[in-house]
């Protein structure tokens, strides 16, 4: 290929990187950091006194703090996976952050947020959002896992845990259009209500359309 | 690996099974948690700029050449939206009946009156509080007149 096709390509592939991964880095770190005032265990912040109803229930209580601890895990450690300079350079670190993001995902972030699905802001609509998002991230982690794990199919392993993560950000899309559209002055609840749908389905899509420009193989993942 | 996959699957069935039940008895007992739609929003600025107006009523007395006198009211940033942000209040004077100020959220005035307070309105976020997303709660702030 001619030389300056192919830097034009990768100054291109460096830009659309460093113009998703920058944002998406500082916002979920922000979003992390936002998250340690919690463990003070103060119930009276604001998040939390708006759930005093919710708040004085033990099982919703402990299924918060264990939903934004792992929640934290989760964005931190899946950070680290779509490196690919980790993936070739540093493999191990891969395979430990992966295996902390499997572990919390399944095990303690899926099931505590499906929990709390049931209790969330909003109506019937946006419950039902929550707890499709709950399960679909629960069922692409783990197929995820398994598809590693079992098969050894790294390609269906890569695309299913890129379904994974995009689950995992809707906790960073979803806030980051609830600020777009307040700005653009929606009322607070058609906000909520049309932030939570776009982020999550929004996500969904932008994954999708993503796995099928990377692969030809994208209905083999789909069966695996 | 297997064990460690079906744990985790027993976990999630269990979640969502007493999530369901918990939910189901909240509702039989009517103890439901009821969020804020963030509709009285708008009543609760209304209310605090209504109250100002009536602090300050004998100011008002002042301009009897004004019929009307309308306020540009701010506060501070936990607007939901900018049209809420913006809250017109006017003042109907007659020589000798004060009415009761009508509140209106539509649109700002030009006219200002100097010896009436200012609650000042920003739609500023705070972006430390990302985890919040944007401002729900409404806050009126009284002026450095005041």
């Amino acid at each position: 290929m001619n030389s300056r096709i192919l830097s034009a390509k990768n100054a291109s592939t460096f830009g659309v990187v460093v113009l998703f991964w920058i944002p998406i880095a500082f916002l979920s770190l922000l979003l992390v950091f936002n998250t340690i005032p919690y463990f003070s265990f103060n119930p009276h912040l604001p998040f939390l006194e708006e759930r005093t109803v919710l708040y004085n229930k033990l099982v919703w209580r402990i299924s918060f703090y264990v939903h934004i601890a792992a929640g934290s895990f989760c964005i931190l450690t899946a950070l680290l996976q779509f490196s690919s300079w980790i993936l070739k350079k540093r493999k191990k670190i891969h395979i430990i952050a992966g295996k902390i993001y499997v572990f919390v995902v399944l095990l303690i972030g899926a099931p505590s947020g499906f929990y709390m699905t049931f209790f969330a802001e909003g109506g019937v609509g946006e419950r039902i959002c929550f707890m499709l998002m709950a399960i679909f991230w629960f069922y692409s982690t783990l197929c995820g896992f398994k598809a590693a794990a079992y098969e050894k199919n790294f390609l269906s392993h890569k695309y299913w845990m890129m379904r994974s993560y995009s689950m995992a950000l809707t906790a960073v899309t979803f806030r980051i259009y609830h600020i777009i559209f307040f700005r653009m002055g929606l009322a607070h609840f058609d906000n909520y209500s049309i932030s939570l749908w776009i982020s999550v389905f929004g996500n969904a899509l932008v994954c999708e359309a993503i796995i099928f420009s990377q692969s030809k193989q994208y209905l083999k993942t789909l069966n695996s | 690996m297997k064990t460690f996959m079906t744990i985790c699957i027993f976990a999630m069935c269990s979640a969502g099974i007493y999530g369901f039940v918990d939910m189901a008895n909240d509702v039989k007992k009517g103890s439901m948690i009821q969020y804020d739609r963030g509709e009285n929003e708008s009543v609760i600025v209304a209310d605090g700029a209504a109250s100002f107006a009536k602090k300050h009523t004998h100011r008002i007395e002042t301009i009897k050449d004004t019929p009307v006198v309308e306020l540009e009211i701010k506060s501070d940033n936990n607007f939901v939206s900018k049209k809420q942000a913006k809250v017109k209040v006017q003042k109907i004077i007659t020589p000798t009946v004060i009415e009761e100020p009508v509140v209106s959220t539509e649109l700002k005035s030009d006219v200002k009156v100097d010896s009436m307070p200012v609650v000042v309105v920003e739609d500023h976020i705070d972006y430390r509080e990302f985890s919040r997303g944007a401002p729900r709660k409404v806050k009126t702030k009284k002026s450095k007149k005041d």
